[in-house]
C-alpha cells in the first residue's frame, strides 16, 4: 500500500510561498508514488483542513511552515518533519525524501 | 533546550505576530494615506468630513499593531490561552507609548508565562479552575504590573529614542539604512527577512519615520519588475517560454506590491537571480535616500509615486533600480552560464 503523507504549509504573508510549498509537495510525492494530502495556512485560514482520520491514518507529516502550524495539537504523537516554506519551494524532493527517512 | 533551536522558534514565534498584523497594516494604512492625500493634512484633527473619518479609521488601526502583535505572539507561543493576556497587557503597553517594540516584548512575557503556568500540575478537579481563572488572572496580573512598575518606561525611552533617530535621520546613514533595508526586502521575496524589513517599516510608519517606511515600501515591486525588464531584454536567448510568460505577471505583480512575483525566476537560478535582486533593490532604494525623497502613505512603489515628495526624482530611483538588477541578472545569465541554451521547463 502506498504510504500517506499529511502536510500544513504556512507563510508569514499566506500568499505565496504557502501554496507554492503546498504544490512541490503534491508533486514530488505524486512522483514517488506517495498519497498526500496538503493543509494550507494561509491569508485566508485553513483551507484543504486535514481531518482527525486523514492524521492519524498518516505515516509521517510534513509542516512546511515559517509561521506556529495552528491547531497542532492535532498532530500529536505523529512523526513530523519541520522545514521552512522556502526550502521546500527551492527542493520538493528533499522534504519528501527526509519525510520518508524518518519512518523508514 | 538548544539555543539555536530555541532562536527559531523564537523567529516562528515573531512571525507568526507579523502574519497576523499584516492585513491589519494593509488595511489601516491604505485608509489613512486615502484620507490624508485626498483630506490634506487638516484630517489629523477633524471628523467633520468623509476624510477626517477615514483618517480616523485608519489611525484606530495602526494604534492597534502593538496589540495585534503582543496577542499573536503570546497566541504562537501558548495556544489559546496566551491570547486574552496578551490583548490586555499589549494595549497597556501600547497606551504607555511603548510602541512595537512594547509588544513584542508583551507577547513574549505573557506568552511564555502562560506556557509554564499551564505545565504546573494540578489536581484534575482543579484544572477547570486553573484553565478558567488562574492562568488568565495570574499572566494578566504579573506581566501587566511588570510593565507598569518595571519596564514600561525604558522602552518608552528606547521608543522616542529610536524615533527620534529615525525621523532625525539624512545624508549618508539615511542611504546605507535604504539600501540595507532594500536588500532585505529583496533577498528572499516575501520570507522571512524580507517581513523583519517590512516590520521595521510599518513601526518607523506610524511613528513617522518617513525616511525608513519609503526604502522598505519603494523595494516591494523593484525585484519582481527588474525580472519583467530582463526578461524584455534578455528575451528568447536568456529565459524559457514560461519565464518569459512569468515576467508578464511580474510586472503587474510589481505594480501592485507583491514581491512574491519574483520567486519563480529565483527557483530556477538562484545563484543569478538573487544577488541580482538584492543589488538593484538596494540600489534603487539607497539612490531614492540620496535625492532626499520620501511619500508619507503605505503605498508601495509604482502606486506611490504621486504622492512623494518628489515625484519625478521619485522615479527616477526606481527606474534606476529596476535597470540595474535587469541588466545584472542578464550580464550573470550570459557570460556565467555554461550551458547557454535555454531549458524548457
Amino acid at each position: 500500500m502506498a504510504k500517506k503523507i499529511v502536510a500544513v504549509t504556512a507563510c508569514i504573508a499566506g500568499i505565496a510561498h504557502t501554496y507554492m510549498a503546498a504544490e512541490n509537495l503534491k508533486k514530488y510525492a505524486k512522483k514517488e508514488g506517495y498519497d498526500i494530502k496538503v493543509e494550507t495556512q494561509g491569508a485566508m485560514g485553513l483551507e484543504n483542513r486535514l481531518s482527525q482520520d486523514d492524521i492519524d491514518g498518516a505515516d509521517v507529516v510534513i509542516f512546511a511552515v515559517d509561521t506556529t502550524v495552528q491547531e497542532s495539537d492535532r498532530f500529536d504523537g505523529k512523526q513530523i518533519l519541520k522545514v521552512g516554506t522556502s526550502e521546500v519551494v527551492k527542493d520538493g524532493q528533499a522534504a519528501i525524501d527526509k519525510a520518508m527517512e524518518l519512518v523508514k | 533546550m538548544e539555543w539555536k533551536k530555541f532562536g527559531k522558534q523564537l523567529a516562528n514565534h515573531f512571525q507568526t505576530g507579523v502574519s497576523y498584523m499584516i492585513p491589519l497594516v494593509t488595511a489601516a494604512g491604505l485608509l489613512t494615506s486615502i484620507a490624508v492625500i485626498f483630506g490634506g493634512q487638516n484630517v489629523w484633527n477633524q471628523t467633520s468630513n468623509i476624510w477626517g473619518n477615514l483618517r480616523l479609521l485608519g489611525q484606530t488601526g495602526l494604534g492597534f499593531i502593538p496589540v495585534i502583535i503582543a496577542a499573536y505572539i503570546s497566541f504562537s507561543i501558548a495556544d489559546r490561552p496566551g491570547l486574552a493576556p496578551a490583548f490586555i497587557v499589549g494595549l497597556v503597553a501600547s497606551q504607555m507609548g511603548t510602541g512595537f517594540l512594547g509588544g513584542m516584548l508583551a507577547g513574549l512575557l505573557v506568552g511564555y508565562l502562560v506556557q509554564w503556568l499551564k505545565k504546573i500540575p494540578m489536581p484534575t478537579n482543579l484544572m477547570s479552575v486553573k484553565s478558567l481563572i488562574i492562568i488568565p488572572f495570574l499572566a494578566t496580573l504579573i506581566v501587566g504590573l511588570i510593565f507598569v512598575y518595571i519596564v514600561g518606561s525604558p522602552i518608552k525611552t528606547m521608543t522616542v529614542g529610536l524615533t527620534a533617530w529615525l525621523k532625525g535621520m539624512s545624508g549618508a546613514n539615511a542611504v546605507l539604512l535604504a539600501a540595507l533595508l532594500g536588500g532585505m526586502m529583496a533577498v528572499d521575496m516575501g520570507g522571512p527577512i524580507n517581513k523583519i524589513a517590512y516590520a521595521f517599516g510599518m513601526a518607523a510608519f506610524t511613528s513617522g519615520g518617513y525616511a525608513a517606511s519609503t526604502a522598505m515600501l519603494m523595494a516591494i515591486g523593484i525585484p519582481p519588475l527588474g525580472m519583467f525588464l530582463a526578461t524584455l531584454i534578455g528575451g528568447k536567448k536568456l529565459y524559457s517560454d514560461a519565464e518569459i510568460e512569468s515576467g508578464r505577471s511580474a510586472a503587474i505583480m510589481g505594480i501592485v506590491g507583491i514581491t512574491e512575483g519574483t520567486i519563480p525566476f529565483a527557483v530556477a537560478d538562484p545563484v543569478r537571480v538573487i544577488p541580482s535582486i538584492i543589488v538593484g533593490t538596494s540600489v534603487g532604494c539607497a539612490v531614492n535616500a540620496a535625492f532626499g525623497t520620501i511619500q508619507k502613505t503605505a503605498l508601495s512603489t509604482v502606486m506611490a509615486i504621486p504622492f512623494s515628495s518628489n515625484w519625478f526624482l521619485y522615479t527616477v530611483a526606481i527606474i534606476i533600480g529596476v535597470i540595474v538588477e535587469a541588466l545584472l541578472v542578464n550580464f550573470l545569465k550570459r557570460f556565467t552560464r555554461k550551458n547557454k541554451t535555454v531549458k524548457e521547463g
